[in-house]
């Protein structure tokens, strides 16, 4: 068993924690009022803004040429 | 030390059988609108915010590849999902702008475009081997 490669695997894991902790709590509020429309919540004006400007944000970076490595 | 990676693994449970669950309610209905069953403003929240879960991991998976923490391939796997996601932008706006001027013809076609653009990008995205939660 290669101990070395194991524990690369391992950091690399730990690595992306945070950022996988941070996106699924991000969405959870998101998940739960998908529910309560669907099940005939009504949506507000700001509500749609405010999705559509988040939407936007993460296009902007997600699009964006990426960096020379 | 074992209480906290407890906490960590439910919460990755809890946000992967939502993101699972949830935007299937939102693109199912796609096939069924018609000018008797238009585009409402809850049907334009249910699209974005499918489209939101899918966004939040694009640009997570993005963050993780700058940082080498994800597959070796990721950069060309961002690349081949580009030409879809580039094309989500424009059609949110317009959607967004048929829904409230209540124009259901054009709201139809583009709600239509928009679906099928998610399935693009989340049929791509599983073809890679990344896991958006949807």
């Amino acid at each position: 068993m290669n101990y070395e490669k194991i524990m690369a695997v391992l950091q690399k894991g730990l690595a992306a924690l945070p950022a996988l902790i941070i996106a699924g709590t991000d969405v959870m509020p998101l998940i739960k009022r998908m529910g309560a429309v669907a099940s005939g919540a009504k949506v507000t004006d700001a509500e749609l803004d405010a999705l559509e400007a988040s939407i936007k944000s993460d296009l902007d970076e997600f699009n964006s040429p990426l960096p020379p490595r | 030390m074992r209480k906290y990676l407890a906490i960590v693994l439910v919460s990755f449970s809890l946000a992967g059988v939502g993101a699972g669950c949830a935007p299937q309610l939102a693109v199912l209905s796609a096939v069924t609108k018609t000018i008797n069953n238009p585009v409402t403003k809850e049907d334009l929240f249910q699209i974005e915010a499918s489209l939101k879960l899918v966004t939040t991991g694009l640009k997570t998976y993005r963050r993780l590849c700058l940082q080498d923490a994800v597959d070796k391939n990721c950069r060309s796997n961002i690349e081949a999902i580009q030409p879809y996601s580039r094309q989500v932008e424009p059609l949110v706006v317009e959607l967004t702008s048929f829904v409230r001027t209540n124009d259901q013809i054009n709201a139809i076609v583009v709600y239509k475009r928009l679906v099928n653009i998610y399935t693009s990008i989340t049929t791509e995205a599983a073809a890679r081997g990344i896991s958006l939660g949807v």
